[in-house]
């Protein structure tokens, strides 16, 4: 098993990460998609002085991993997160929504 | 030394001539260069101001007065969106109007009357302000500004600092520098029609979240608080999604924020406004095919409470417009795999939170949010809140049960009579306790004009 790939937060501008044609982008430049079918491990590092990371940034960089995963469990075994206090439930909540059924009139 | 004009006559004026044409040629060469320019930005960005056309509607000048040049505005009493979005995007509309009349040379600007003003109508008339003068200098000519402010003191500084004054730099009517101490203003407007997203660089969008999220913070340690690194997330959230969606959902990136804050007297308050040109929320999801998939998830809605043989009471655009608030529609979706949708959920939650927060520690009045898109308005109170269905899906349905199945309640969410907003705006207004009084208000002159 290689070592793990790295994504840190902060090689990328912030504070503010926000857009989901940004996180498009950084996905392909990062070639996601190859490392979800590799059994790599992904490290994500996110800086303490970050203000957000939206819910359309994530969900664009992160949102095929989850799909592909799919299932929560699945996802961190893959893709491990130090992320400030504040984000990690947040995220959490993203990678829900990503899975969630889509019913509005359940 | 002797002029050679004085011994050898033809020679001079041989190079006299030469000399003339040369400086015609230059000059022509020159006048043509101009003109391809001009040209050249007139075919890229035209002669006359979108942004004034789409807020002008169907209204059109048939004044005399405007045929002269010569333009009176006269806002309403209630000159809010917050308040009476109607009347206030009306008016705004006539006023567009007059002023796309060509050679335009005064425009009056009459507050006098207004006793209830607000951020989001001062937004939206600095925007039609600012295009004038923009097309006034382009084409290089100048307009006589003139205008009578608001009576009330309060209202009058928010004119001379977020208003016409600031943005048509009537610099002797600036508020004074102990006044300005007192006020926390923001403002930015995005008119770059071109958007670069890089996967390494922040955007414009992210940058001005940011200095709103510090802007806030300041306005909030003159209370001595601060945001949470939590609400800071949620508050930079909001206003990014909402940017966000303004550009990619309405096609057009133009888009506005503004926030201000005012410290005299006891009762604070904080507003905010943002918005953008192009297409509604109602039209994004109209232009969908019906075999679509979001056109799937959303249509039993449309079925159930649109126009029909028994029931004529909803408009589709404003059940488009409510139905597209709920958490996962959005017209981008084209399947489950999509996870689109997210960005008005994350803004109904941060305005809830806020909400639950002044039920808590304010007495003064209840925060208060408006989503005006199209010829639709949606009130924000607090009183309908989103939250999860069966599934799990943020619902905020606007009535008491949050079922879709059921109506909304038309008090909150409906159609705009007199005019409606060729994009989407929200507008909020929430109390901020200083629990300490302030400063006498500063007195001063009645009227203003633009000095040339």
């Amino acid at each position: 098993m290689d070592a793990p790939k790295v994504i840190d937060f902060s090689k990328f501008n912030g504070p503010v990460y926000t857009g989901r044609e940004r996180g498009v982008r950084l996905r392909a430049e990062l070639n996601l998609d190859a490392a979800d079918t590799s059994a790599n491990v992904v490290d994500v590092v996110i800086p303490d002085g970050t203000y957000t990371v939206t819910s359309s940034f994530f969900l664009g960089l992160f949102g095929p991993s989850v799909v592909s995963a799919g299932s929560k469990d699945r996802f961190y075994q893959r893709y491990r997160f130090v992320a400030p206090s504040f984000l990690r439930p947040e995220m959490d909540g993203y990678v829900a929504r990503a899975l969630q059924e889509k019913n509005l009139f359940a | 030394m002797q002029h050679f004009a004085k011994f050898d006559v033809p020679r001079y004026l041989h190079e006299k001539r030469l000399r003339k044409r040369k400086n015609r040629l230059r000059r022509e060469l020159r006048s043509a260069k101009r003109n391809s320019d001009r040209r050249t930005v007139e075919s890229m960005l035209g002669t006359s101001s979108k942004v004034l056309e789409m807020i002008a509607g169907a209204c059109s000048a048939v004044g005399r007065q405007q045929r002269k040049g010569r333009v009176a505005f006269t806002a309403p009493k209630n000159f809010s969106l917050l308040e009476n979005p109607s009347e206030t995007l009306a008016s705004i509309s006539r006023f567009a109007a007059d002023c796309l009349t060509t050679r335009l040379k005064a425009v009056y600007i009459d507050l006098s009357k207004t006793t209830v003003y607000d951020a989001g109508a001062n937004g939206l008339l600095d925007v039609v302000v600012d295009e004038v003068e923009t097309l006034a200098r382009k084409a290089k000519r100048k307009i006589h500004w003139s205008g009578v402010y608001p009576a009330d003191e309060k209202l009058k500084r928010l004119v001379k600092a977020l208003g016409v004054i600031k943005f048509l730099e009537v610099k002797h009517e600036f508020p004074k520098k102990k006044e300005a101490s007192m006020l926390e203003v923001f403002e930015v407007r995005c008119k770059h029609y071109v958007r670069a997203v890089r996967a390494n660089e922040t955007d414009k969008k992210s940058r001005t979240t940011q200095k709103f999220a510090d802007h806030v913070n300041e306005c909030l340690g003159r209370v001595g608080r601060q945001l949470t690194a939590q609400a800071r997330h949620l508050l930079c959230a909001y206003v990014t999604e909402v940017l966000d969606n303004a550009e990619e959902h309405s096609l057009m990136y133009d888009w506005t924020i503004q926030g201000y804050l005012d410290t005299h007297g006891k009762d604070w308050t904080c507003e905010i406004v943002l918005f953008n040109f192009g297409r509604s929320i109602a039209d994004s999801l109209s232009g969908l095919p019906t075999y679509s998939y979001t056109w799937g998830m959303i249509a039993p809605y449309l079925l159930r409470h649109g126009p029909n043989f028994w029931n004529g009471r909803w408009r589709r655009e404003d059940l488009l417009t409510l139905i597209a608030l709920q958490q996962s529609v959005s017209w981008k979706n084209q399947s489950k795999a999509d996870t689109r949708g997210n960005g008005t959920y994350d803004l109904i939650r941060f305005f809830q939170q806020m909400s639950d927060e002044s039920n808590e520690t304010e007495k003064q009045f209840q925060p208060k949010m408006m989503l005006i898109s199209g010829t639709t308005q949606i009130l924000f109170d607090g009183k309908y809140k989103m939250s999860p269905n069966s599934a799990g899906l943020g619902v905020l349905a606007f009535n008491s049960s949050n079922d879709l199945n059921s109506p909304p309640d038309p008090q909150y969410v409906n159609g705009l009579k007199q005019a409606g907003f060729p994009g989407t705006l929200l507008s909020i207004k929430f109390p901020l306790s200083p629990g300490h009084s302030s400063t006498a208000a500063v007195e001063g002159e009645a009227s203003w004009t633009r000095r040339k």
